[in-house]
């Protein structure tokens, strides 16, 4: 979903670099007032194995491949700022090292893959996930949520670029031909993005559900019980 | 006090084994990814915008290194690459927002002490 270089026109991919530079700019403001030094190595972490996760690409459709995006897994773990974060760290090495993305349009992979993937998205999961969590268990809120939104995390991001991609003058393409194959592939693709997420979060909040900016509750660990009991 | 620092020791050891583990297996199995096309490049192959796209350059063009031994061994060079220059930049930016946050606070406390009452 990486957008090279020549398929947007400048009003688009400037809009688009304006808006996540402010994204950006806010989340850099937000995380440095509220950065708990204990977080640090999970930002390092987190950056290095989305990093890693997004080069595993798997077949989708025929003739197609999708791979793992990452971004509401960040903030659900770190919080939305810091998730934000580390998705343009990710973002900008692949744009700058590896031309996994123009550097004209990286202003709107930011926006599609880091903001509206992350922060907006993570709104939304914390919406139902507060909702769910005064009928069943936060943990189950928290998979429950986070299986959803990260499916649809995928799906945003990609009618985002689809979007982008229609009302530049370089693809004369109308959304009723750009949807389907770009959408609607990504629809398959958020599968594999939820089953990821879900797998991963499950892990973590069995075992340092501390570690989890979106869980509230008290940690649970058993160690903590033997401990106590020596 | 010894067994509980050395269940310390333990811990952090898996941690960190199991956090290698966790980067190693994409690095290693990068190269058997699925190389058919993400979504935008099929779309833009059949819709034919194709050759609207312009190559960026970059020191290591499409998860390359030039001159590596193997088209595998690039992939998994590249990956390792990837993998350090993005923990280093999302940490030393973790730790200069961390030293700018405690600034900013101890220039805050120091304020506040030199109020007058």
């Amino acid at each position: 979903m990486h957008i090279p270089d020549g398929l947007l026109d400048f009003k688009t991919w400037g809009t688009a670099y304006a808006a996540s530079a402010g994204a950006t700019g806010y989340a850099l403001y937000k995380v440095r007032d509220t950065l708990d030094e204990k977080k640090i190595p999970m930002l390092g972490i987190t950056a290095a194995f989305i990093f890693a996760a997004q080069l595993i690409n798997f077949p989708v459709a025929a003739g197609t491949s999708g791979h793992f995006l990452g971004a509401l897994l960040a903030c659900i773990l770190l919080g939305p700022w810091a998730g934000l974060l580390v998705m343009v760290v990710v973002l900008t090495v692949q744009c700058l090292v590896f031309a996994d993305g123009g550097f004209a349009a990286l202003g709107a992979n930011i926006f599609n893959m880091a903001v509206i993937a992350g922060p907006v998205c993570y709104l939304m999961f914390a919406i139902l996930k507060g909702a769910m969590a005064k009928k069943t268990s936060e943990r189950t809120a928290i998979l429950i949520s986070g299986a959803f939104f990260s499916w649809f995390s995928v799906v945003l991001a990609s009618t985002a670029c689809a979007i982008e991609l229609s009302i530049s003058n370089i693809v004369k393409l109308s959304p009723a031909a750009l949807f389907p194959p770009i959408v609607g592939v990504n629809t398959l693709v958020g599968i594999g993005e939820a089953f990821l997420t879900t797998i991963i979060l499950v892990v973590v909040l069995q075992s340092r559900p501390d570690l989890v900016f979106a869980y509230n509750g008290p940690p649970l660990r058993l160690g903590d019980a033997t401990e106590d009991a020596a | 006090m010894e067994t509980r620092s050395a269940r310390k020791y333990v811990k952090w050891g898996l941690a960190a084994a199991g956090l290698i583990f966790l980067l190693a297996l994409p690095i290693i199995a990068a190269p058997w990814a699925s190389k058919k096309p993400d979504t935008l490049e099929k779309a833009a192959k059949d819709l034919r915008f194709e050759d609207k796209a312009v190559d960026s350059h970059s020191i290591l063009p499409g998860y390359t290194v030039p001159g590596a031994k193997s088209a595998d061994s690039s992939t998994r060079l590249s990956a390792l690459i990837g993998v350090f220059v993005v923990t280093t930049i999302a940490t030393a930016l973790a730790m200069g927002l961390s030293l700018l946050s405690r600034r900013r606070k101890a220039r805050r406390a120091g304020n506040d002490v030199g109020d007058p009452q």
